[in-house]
């Protein structure tokens, strides 16, 4: 069975805490909405958000090596 | 301390995330007791505080440009993070109308359940060109204008109408409205020329949904009975009230709370709910009647000690049968609502065939004053801007002319008052036109209220008319600061 780790390199780092950071604005996006229709996407663009997101959440991938 | 770069990068967004959530908070309380939204159709955000114009057939987004307006009534929802007292409304825009769609108003919609909405003008083409060769007098927003120079500035008018009446017309019906408020003018007609009979008056068709009255009671007490039906065709609970106001008081009402058994949407109709209203109190005089109700109720054998019995405005007979109504209006709007209903009526000599549902339909009358309207069956929604009843005995009109786009400016009429704010004209040519709310009561839901662009007469399919280019709306929502709020609460 093969086994993974996460590179220990900057690039990772910051693709994860970007991953974290969308992850966290969405939710926080998502709660408005549900309490104020239309007043989150006012202020911020839901597919730009998710964009980044889902960027941060391929880059956090592909930083994923395989243990040797 | 030595703080790892992870940790570092975790304590920015978390403190970045913080400052999004204070900001949402700042826009959402709106401590400085105010709001705006204002949308520039030339833009190309995609999100706004300003929703999409609906129906889409209506207006027309040109790239890069100003809206565009072909049909009217055209919709747009306002989004607001909270109530406010006041919203201030311009609109930019360049009007390309003629004299069948002189007038350009906007407004917000007051009560969702009568579908009412609260306008103002935004632009009077006769107003503005129109009068060109009548006198023209100003006090603030409020405008006369003369066909003979009469009076010399509006204080006079307005002394003299108030004290005297219109007995400064040489012909009946000379003075025309627009956008004034006349709850406390004098009636347009002399009531001490009614007739005095003490005769009940029993309108002889059901009516359904919403509908207003005006009665004379030429001695004192109000008796009023008649029926209702509930249909239970929509899912609505069916309450039901009936308002009488004298001037802007009211005076009496009845609530008529829907405690039927059937169920709504079931097709179920009840049997006739008697109702009574008697008030051996009321002095004698003009009374206006509001029946405020939904479309799935039914008003039958409306019997009142009225010797006059007006229905204002618009008027829904519910029969099969054949119904003669009179009106004072010199023109008449219909529409059908069923393919039963479909027919061709009779009004004033002069025939119009209805061929399609839900498609409001024009007759002009071929004369000034009272025109006879013969429908094969009801069932149709019949409106104008005046009376109508029974015969024309029963028929009264206390209500000014209001200057709209049936008005005939040639004949009629000598004199026109009109609370309108005259459009300014950009350096860059376009008209800016604003507009003010009492916004503590429109109607608001999931946090977006309901502006209305009408253009009467301003037909898409094909009708003409002209159109109106819409290149910016601000929308300025007002209201109770923080500290105002926070001082109530605490009572200082």
């Amino acid at each position: 069975m093969k086994k993974y780790f996460v590179s220990n390199n900057l690039y990772r780092l910051l693709a994860r805490e970007s991953f974290y950071f969308f992850s966290a604005l969405l939710a926080t996006g998502a709660v408005i909405e549900s309490l104020l229709p239309g007043f989150f996407r006012l202020y911020f663009s839901i597919p730009v958000l998710s964009g980044f997101w889902l960027l941060s959440l391929i880059v956090s991938l592909l930083c994923i090596k395989e243990k040797k | 301390m030595n703080i790892s770069l992870s940790k570092k990068i975790r304590i920015f967004w978390l403190i970045l995330l913080f400052f999004i959530i204070i900001f949402l908070a700042y826009q959402f309380i709106s401590p400085g007791g105010d709001w705006n939204c204002e949308y520039s159709f030339s833009s190309l955000r995609g999100s706004s505080c300003l929703g999409e114009a609906a129906p889409s057939e209506r207006a027309i987004k040109t790239q890069g440009g100003p809206l565009l307006i072909l049909g009217e009534p055209v919709y747009f929802s306002v989004f607001s993070p909270r109530r406010f007292s006041h919203v201030t409304v311009q609109i930019t825009y360049r009007p390309h109308l003629s004299s069948s769609t002189p007038i350009f108003e906007a407004g917000f919609l007051a009560d969702k359940k009568l579908w009412r909405y609260r306008l103002q003008p935004v632009y009077n083409l006769w107003l503005e060109q129109g009068l060109s060769s009548w006198t023209k007098l100003s006090s603030g927003d409020l405008r006369l204008f003369q066909r003979e120079n009469k009076f010399s500035s509006v204080s006079e008018f307005i002394s003299a109408w108030q004290n005297q009446g219109s007995s400064f017309c040489s012909r009946p019906r000379c003075l025309a409205v627009y956008n004034v408020s006349l709850e406390d003018a004098p009636p347009a007609l002399d009531l001490r020329s009614l007739s005095q009979s003490s005769e009940d008056t029993i309108f002889p068709y059901p009516l359904r949904g919403e509908h207003q009255f005006y009665i004379f009671l030429d001695k004192q007490g109000l008796s009023l009975s008649g029926n209702l039906i509930d249909l239970n065709e929509n899912k609505d609970i069916d309450d039901a009230e009936i308002l009488i106001f004298s001037g802007k008081n009211q005076v009496a009402s009845l609530s008529l709370p829907d405690e039927r058994p059937q169920k709504e949407e079931s097709g179920d109709q009840v049997l006739a709910q008697p109702i009574k209203i008697v008030n051996s109190d009321l002095p004698a005089g003009l009374y206006r009647l509001e029946f405020r109700a939904g479309d799935d109720l039914i008003l039958s054998d409306l019997s009142v000690n009225s010797s006059y019995l007006s229905v204002i405005n618009k008027i829904w007979p519910f029969t099969e049968n054949e119904v003669s109504l009179v009106t004072d209006a010199p023109y008449l709007q219909v529409k059908a609502l069923s393919p039963a209903a479909l027919q061709t009526l009779d009004f004033g000599g002069r025939r119009l065939e209805l061929t399609e549902i839900y498609k409001q339909y024009e007759l002009k009358g071929a004369r000034w004053g009272g025109e006879n309207i013969r429908l094969n069956t009801g069932s149709l929604i019949l409106a104008n801007n005046g009376m109508f009843a029974a015969s024309s005995s029963a028929l009264i009109n206390p209500d000014y002319p209001r200057l709209d786009r049936f008005s005939s400016l040639d004949g009629q009429l000598d004199f026109v008052l009109a609370n309108y704010r005259p459009a300014t004209i950009n350096e860059d040519a376009w008209l800016s036109s604003t507009l003010e709310f009492e916004a503590f009561d429109l109607y608001r839901e999931r946090g977006r209220y309901s502006l209305i662009l009408s253009i009467p007469g301003l037909l898409a399919e094909g009708g003409g008319g002209g159109s109106v280019e819409i290149k910016s709306i601000n929308v300025e929502f007002s209201g109770a600061s923080l500290i105002d709020k926070i001082k109530d609460w605490l009572h200082l």
